[in-house]
């Protein structure tokens, strides 16, 4: 009796082969991104770039989100998006108007992913043939672009995964993926991509934010000594030297495995830092926020922002200028809600959480998005379609 | 031998006339209670696991393993992806893996926040907890492999984990995660 399973599992194998002829024909489509995610360029217009089933179109808004242009497609034929909950397409504009969407794609069942770009220098017209912004094939996802304000200059940054391809060729283990990064370069698209960091988790988004002229500083989760996936940040000490890592906190959180939720950074014009980001360790769960002084001081302790029973998520932090804002989603039982607070005084102290959107189906991260020192929630949701709702104005 | 042999030869030809597995039931509001009402008062293992989540498809096959060895076992597998998965995907990988006839269920709505509310107010979705190993290990039926999932914590789900005699199945190397 003992011959018997090996046996059975033949046949069961056998049988794999017969179960997926007979699925050959059923429509298997791809889930379907579901994501909004804005910039506003110097004049005030509100740009928005829209994720569907298989493509990516943006629209502008020049009335605050109350009417939209008519969708102008970035991708020109249909492609397999990374409809990941983690991953978006990106737009930025630079101070001069030249607008910039970034998008992953799938390029296999294994989830390896191709970062691409696209430019627009027609005010939104018309876009650039979607361009690979690595010539390195193996996977690059969650890639975010960014403008240096001091340049105009688009910094973008992502999770590769060359360097654990090359590891697992000469046979040596390699865990996760690398923190990998290029400069615009003119209108050639990018220049070289560098890695700035080895071994960090593969599945989560980067924040960016800018820390002077030149130096942009990442967040991201890391994976530290024994598959601990905390955060950390990584600051330039100019375009190509990337810093030490700092850590964000010592949450120990121990996962093989992906969370599929990425932090969010801002630095505020006094030099300080600012994370918030989710973690499930067993000693801290759900959502967390800790700032720094500046970006060569340990982070201070973390301040949990909801109740783990709420399923806090998708944290997002922006300095205006002269505020810091602060949104997250949490799950009331029956709706979700966008929870807001705002400090004054360089996050040492904020208002009390208060509800300022809700919805009752399935919802987009909430992000934050600002203009001439007003900021704004940007909150895509399936019922209630898309939102830009001003800050300053809630009761 | 031959006995076995024979059973064989009729589950093979059984199995070419019936190799379509039925497609995941639609896990969407209102499915946990449904769920939990089918099975009220019969110790059931509802296993959390997903198409996206590598250590995940790792593990399917001792899930495969266990059910044969103990057939009085009774097991439902619920694919908690974060987006829905086509269901023809899910009822793919589970046929590949043997558990083609087994319960199954997936998720169906993107407003998943509510289905996993549903299940566990706490859960916040990750299918991997190596941490909750040592205060798992006495009720699990499963023995525990690392990757144990979140059906232990459910709490419903905590009330129907009760098996006579535990079997046990030999932790595995879990690969990394490719997504």
């Amino acid at each position: 009796m003992r011959l018997f399973f090996p046996f059975l599992a033949t046949l069961l194998l056998a049988g794999t082969a017969a179960a997926q002829h007979h699925n050959h024909g059923k429509p298997t489509a791809a889930p379907e991104a579901f994501t909004a995610t804005p910039a506003f360029g110097p004049d005030g217009t509100l740009w928005l770039v829209r994720a569907t089933a298989d493509k990516i179109a943006v629209v502008k808004s020049t009335d605050l989100g109350k009417t939209f242009s008519e969708p102008v497609a970035v991708t020109p034929e249909p492609m397999n998006l990374d409809w990941g909950p983690d991953a978006r397409a990106r737009i930025a504009v630079d101070p001069k108007g030249g607008v910039i969407v970034t998008f992953a794609i799938f390029q296999d069942k294994n989830f390896n992913g191709r970062a691409f770009f696209s430019r627009s220098k027609d005010n939104g017209a018309s876009f650039t043939p979607p361009r690979p912004i690595t010539a390195d094939k193996t996977s690059q996802r969650f890639e975010t672009a960014a403008i240096d304000p001091s340049s105009g200059r688009v910094f973008a940054a992502w999770l590769d995964k060359r360097n654990g391809a090359k590891a697992r060729a000469a046979g040596k283990p390699y865990p996760g993926a690398a923190l990998a990064y290029a400069w615009e370069d003119g209108d050639a698209g990018f220049g070289k991509t560098e890695i700035a960091v080895d071994n960090t988790c593969e599945c989560c988004r980067l924040g960016i934010a800018f820390a002077g002229p030149g130096r942009p500083a990442i967040v991201f989760r890391n994976i530290f000594p024994g598959s601990v996936r905390d955060h950390a940040v990584v600051t330039f000490k100019d375009t190509t030297t990337p810093g030490p890592l700092r850590r964000v906190s010592a949450d120990d959180w121990k996962i093989e495995a992906c969370p599929h939720h990425g932090p969010t950074i801002a630095i505020a014009p006094d030099g300080s830092y600012h994370v918030a980001w989710f973690t499930d360790a067993p000693s801290r769960k759900g959502l967390f926020y800790a700032r720094a002084d500046n970006g060569n001081v340990p982070f201070g302790a973390p301040r949990a922002l909801s109740s783990p029973n709420r399923q806090p998520a998708r944290p997002y932090l922006l300095s205006d200028g002269q505020a810091l804002h602060l949104v997250w989603k949490e799950f009331d039982g029956t709706k979700s809600v966008v929870r807001w607070q705002v400090s004054r005084d360089s996050g040492r102290q904020w208002t009390d959480a208060r509800t300022i959107a809700e919805t009752a189906d399935a919802s987009d991260h909430p992000l934050l998005v600002a203009h001439g020192g007003h900021a704004y929630l940007s909150w895509l949701t399936r019922v209630e379609g898309y939102r830009l709702i001003p800050l300053e104005n809630q009761p | 031998m031959k006995k076995a042999a024979i059973l064989a030869l009729l589950l093979a030809l059984a199995s070419i006339g019936n190799v379509h597995a039925a497609d995941p039931q639609p896990f969407e509001r209102g499915s946990w209670s449904k769920l939990m009402a089918t099975h009220e008062g019969q110790p059931t293992i509802v296993h959390l696991w997903g198409l996206t989540c590598a250590p995940c498809l790792t593990e399917l096959p001792h899930w495969a393993n266990l059910q044969k060895e103990r057939p009085d076992m009774r097991l439902v597998l619920l694919a908690a992806d974060p987006v829905p998965q086509p269901p023809a995907r899910v009822e793919e990988m589970l046929t590949r893996t043997g558990l083609g006839e087994t319960e199954s269920w997936s998720f169906a709505d993107r407003f998943n926040e509510r289905l996993r509310y549903e299940i566990d107010p706490s859960w916040s979705g990750e299918l991997t907890h190596p941490d909750d190993r040592p205060r798992r290990q006495g009720h699990d039926p499963a023995g525990c492999c690392r990757s144990c999932r979140r059906q232990s914590l459910a709490r419903p789900a905590d009330r129907a984990l009760k098996l006579a005699a535990p079997p046990t199945i030999s932790p595995q190397p879990v690969e990394r995660i490719k997504l």
